[in-house]
């Protein structure tokens, strides 16, 4: 009987050993988890400033598309989709005007 | 081939149909009137290729039969015939075709009515009504403002801008544009559809309705149109490309408003323009306003200076602003009414021409840059 009680013990001992164990990859489980869901949220939400660097960028490239437009108009050339690059017979353009005044 | 007509009426035919012989024609043929007699009926056709027109006049039949005879030679002799009833006669489709009148008797040479390209019938396509004075009003209002640069085809043209609501005609030079709503009689047209057509052309057309109340009946393929009225048929090439989004340079709203005298501005402007022509005036009119009037100013070093002041109406601030003048003398000759409204919004904002009593019309004109 006494082997019977020893064997139990030992038991007993192997599963409290396992439990702990359980308990330590529950903790770096949550630990993996709650980094992937900041990470997640750091991909989907950009910084204030991060976008207004965006955008300042942005507003930059179309300021340089609308000015080389408009140099281009005046160096004589159709800006206008219907006649773009052609070169403009010296009075003003109906389609280009509207599209410079638009933009 | 014989039948007796009588001069006038010989004479609008040709006339009618003379505007579709080309001076330079594709194949001999082309340069003929095709005339065919059948049951009192004359029917002459001309076309070259491009636009195709058909005409008929009642004559006193006796033989049926068709010929062809070369336009120019038988425009200049139809002028030339005298007021009585003349006979004319083929002995079959090679013969001559001989001219009798009085005792007199000319006999033309005449080409093979078989060669001839007689006009295709369309019964299937697209069709719509109109009145002959709406059709009329459109040539006047409308086709001067179209481009007489043949590079650059879709803007000789009118567009015709079928839409559920009716119909838009507009034309524009790329320097000026103007819009007419129509006044549809019947519309059957499967989808809402655009088609440009030669703005010239179409005035000749205009100038062969001579009753403003007769119908003109419109069929309209994927690639040609017919007209119909009365005696006339008329073919017409639709004319090929994507005609530009029109609506976009159209100014929705107004800054300034003008209301002014069209004759008072007219005649301004016609004075104006004597120091405005020529290389140094580069044909602008400067236009500057205050509450009560409108001060234009040409200036050539050729010429001299020119000031006119003329009354106005005006609601907002005054703009300033620079036109070329033949492009505001062409609008105020055509628009009726006795005022019109001149809107502004900048001077750099094509500047835009209603009249008073009408909002069917506008006149679109870009303005100069003088700095």
């Amino acid at each position: 009987m006494k082997k019977i009680t020893t064997r139990l013990i030992a038991l007993e001992e192997h599963l409290q050993g396992l439990l702990a164990e359980i308990e330590l990859l529950k903790m770096e489980a949550y630990a993996l988890e709650a980094e992937n869901q900041r990470l997640r949220a750091q991909r989907a939400n950009v910084t204030p400033e991060e976008m207004n660097r965006v955008e300042d960028n942005a507003r930059m490239l179309q300021g340089e598309g609308y000015d080389n437009l408009a140099r281009l108009y005046q160096e004589g050339f159709h800006i206008c989709h219907v006649h773009f690059g052609q070169p403009r017979t010296g009075e003003e353009c109906l389609f280009c005007m509207t599209f410079l005044h638009k933009e | 081939m014989e039948f007796t007509c009588s001069r006038p009426e010989l004479l609008e035919g040709v006339n009618a149909v003379i505007r579709a012989v080309s001076s330079k024609p594709q194949i001999p043929v082309l340069s003929g009137i095709y005339m065919e007699t059948n049951d009192h009926v004359l029917r002459l056709v001309a076309t070259d290729m491009e636009i195709g027109i058909e005409y008929k006049i009642p004559v006193q039949t006796n033989q049926s039969g068709a010929t062809v005879v070369n336009a120019r030679v038988f425009n200049e002799m139809v002028r030339r015939l005298p007021d009585s009833p003349v006979m004319f006669s083929t002995a079959g489709d090679h013969a001559a075709l001989k001219v009798r009148y009085h005792g007199s008797e000319v006999t033309l040479n005449t080409m093979n009515p078989q060669e001839f390209p007689l006009l295709p019938t369309i019964l299937d396509g697209d069709r719509v009504t109109l009145k002959a004075s709406n059709f009329k009003e459109m040539t006047r209002l409308v086709s001067f403002a179209a481009s007489t640069d043949e590079a650059r085809p879709w803007f000789t043209g009118v567009l015709w801008d079928f839409h559920p609501d009716g119909l838009r005609w507009v034309a524009t030079d790329t320097h000026r544009l103007a819009m007419l709503v129509g006044e549809v009689v019947h519309q059957q047209i499967a989808e809402p559809r655009q088609l440009i057509l030669h703005g010239k052309t179409l005035s000749d057309v205009a100038k062969l309705l001579d009753d403003d109340d007769q119908e003109l009946h419109m069929i309209m393929t994927s690639s040609q149109v017919l007209l119909e009225a009365d005696r006339l048929r008329v073919i017409l090439r639709i004319i090929d490309g994507q005609y530009p989004k029109y609506q976009q340079v159209i100014p929705r709203e107004w800054k300034t408003r003008i209301t002014i005298s069209v004759k008072a501005l007219s005649e301004a402007v016609d004075r104006a323009s004597l120091a405005s022509i020529g290389k140094e005036g580069s044909n602008i009119v400067k236009l500057s306003m205050d509450k009560d009037s409108l001060q234009i100013r040409s200036n050539s070093p050729e010429v001299g200076h020119i000031y006119e002041e003329v009354w106005i109406d005006m609601q907002g601030e005054p703009i300033p602003i620079a036109f070329n003048y033949r492009y505001l003398q062409e609008a105020l000759r055509v628009i009726g009414g006795d005022q019109v409204y001149l809107d502004l919004s900048g001077t750099l904002v094509p500047g835009v021409l209603r009249p008073l009593q009408d909002e069917r019309y506008l006149y679109l004109i870009v303005p100069v840059r003088t700095v």
